[in-house]
């Protein structure tokens, strides 16, 4: 085991440290072990089958509505279940309104993590509770 | 203790305690290996594409990265190190702790900023954590050539037989304390210049409610004291001894001006959401200030 003396690669004689003690080796323990257990966490991962096709999921929090002037914000829950990070994620919103029209709103994600989900507000011109809102996920992109 | 006649530094000669364990050798080597990290590592902290490139990457690459960072840091540790001692064995103990600091210290800067939290997927944070500790645990790997043994003052006055008077004494002081306050101003502004005008000090500034913002404040404080004290780069030279000079004092003197530079950017430089309301260029300000305090503290030891 070195004990810290020698010289330098430039040659500059470095100083005597002496052997080494307790502190250094709880420290070098610590790190050792987080090392360690992220090498098996990563190693144990790379077991699970990643899968080419990951897929969102989109759920409607119609429950959560508010109302804000003479709009209303709909919470929407993006999830993706998948081990692989989904990038660009277009989420389209549609309302049916009165006498046929329908209002639509656009929705980009820029990322989506593994097994992770997020929380999106939508403005809508009509109530959400009132109609057949519906969401769904259009595209995605993935490293 | 301080000469009155003399330029001093301000440390005391340590009393020779009994060290048996080698605590205090190795918290000053932790101190010294902190501050060479967060000097490397800090901008990259503060980076949104090294957040996403972490999240992006799946358990192989991240298992590649991480051996990759563990022979990077091998090789950095035989010329450097932080421990100030040389030799492969050591130099591979060492490679081993510089990674485990890294992954320490970049948790602790990604949970101060929000862009990790305990209710966020594992494999989200480990992602975001293992790519940053890579850059944060190379500055561990360079700390005792770049950090150890810099001084601060970066000007070696003669020592001389006769005590200079006191108009001599002050002037001396006063253009110790310009040097300070100057190589704070412009190590603030050369570490952050580039920060100030992106979109991640809005993002951090938008997410943390009042509580963040003060452990983000504490956090660069502590970071200041750790840069400047206690990491054992040698003190500058008391001419006139006084309270504003205590090492308390100078913490926080260095991570205001930080702070006046970090609000300077932000109002000529910065995103227009940031100077929207007083609220936000508080936060802004706060949020910008834990790179700038580095880089002001940092600038002491450079220039």
């Amino acid at each position: 085991m070195s004990s810290g003396q020698g010289s330098a690669p430039g040659g500059e004689r470095r100083e005597q440290r002496g052997p080494r003690r307790l502190a250094e080796w709880l420290t070098f323990g610590v790190s050792a072990a987080l090392v360690l257990l992220l090498g098996g966490h990563l190693s144990w991962r790379l077991r699970e089958p990643a899968g080419d096709v990951a897929f969102a999921e989109v759920v409607l929090h119609v429950d959560g509505v508010q109302a804000q002037g003479e709009r209303y914000v709909l919470p929407i829950e993006l999830i993706n279940p998948s081990r692989r990070t989904l990038r660009d994620v277009l989420i389209r919103v549609r309302r049916p309104g009165p006498g046929g029209a329908r209002e639509s709103v656009d929705v980009v994600v820029d990322y989506l993590g593994q097994s992770s989900s997020q929380t999106l507000y939508v403005y809508l011109h009509g109530d959400p509770r009132a109609g057949s809102v519906t969401a769904e996920a259009i595209s995605y992109r993935v490293d | 203790m301080i000469a009155p006649c003399m330029p001093s530094t301000r440390r005391q000669t340590p009393a020779v305690h009994a060290d048996r364990w080698g605590f205090r050798r190795e918290g000053r080597d932790l101190l010294v290996a902190i501050t060479g990290g967060a000097i490397v590592g800090m901008p990259l902290l503060y980076t949104m594409e090294m957040w996403s490139s972490g999240m992006r990457l799946g358990p192989g690459k991240l298992l590649a990265l991480l051996i990759g960072t563990l022979f990077i840091n091998l090789l950095f540790s035989i010329v450097s190190g932080f421990r100030h001692e040389y030799g492969v064995i050591s130099a591979a103990l060492e490679s081993v702790t510089a990674v485990g600091l890294g992954l320490v210290f970049s948790s602790l800067i990604l949970w101060l900023v929000g862009e990790i939290a305990w209710a966020d997927p594992a494999a989200e944070v480990i992602g975001k954590v293992l790519f940053q500790a890579v850059p944060v645990s190379l500055g561990v790997s360079v700390a005792d050539a770049h950090v150890r043994g810099q001084r601060r003052d970066g000007d070696d006055e003669p020592a001389e037989p006769s005590r200079p008077s006191r108009a001599e004494r002050e002037r001396r002081q006063l253009r110790q304390d310009i040097r300070d306050v100057s190589a704070t101003l412009s190590g603030a502004l050369l570490f952050s210049i580039n920060i100030g005008p992106t979109e991640e000090v809005i993002l951090i500034a938008g997410r943390l409610g009042a509580g963040q913002l003060m452990a983000i404040v504490l956090g660069s404080l502590v970071l200041c004291y750790v840069i400047l004290y206690a990491s054992g780069i040698k003190d500058h030279p008391v001419h006139i001894p006084s309270l504003v000079q205590s090492p308390l004092a100078e913490t926080v003197i260095t991570y205001a001006a930080s702070l006046l530079v970090a609000l300077a950017l932000l109002v000529v430089l910065g995103q227009p959401e940031s100077v929207g309301s007083l609220d936000s260029l508080v936060a802004a300000t706060i949020a910008l200030g834990l790179p700038t305090a580095v880089g002001g503290a940092a600038g002491r030891i450079a220039l």
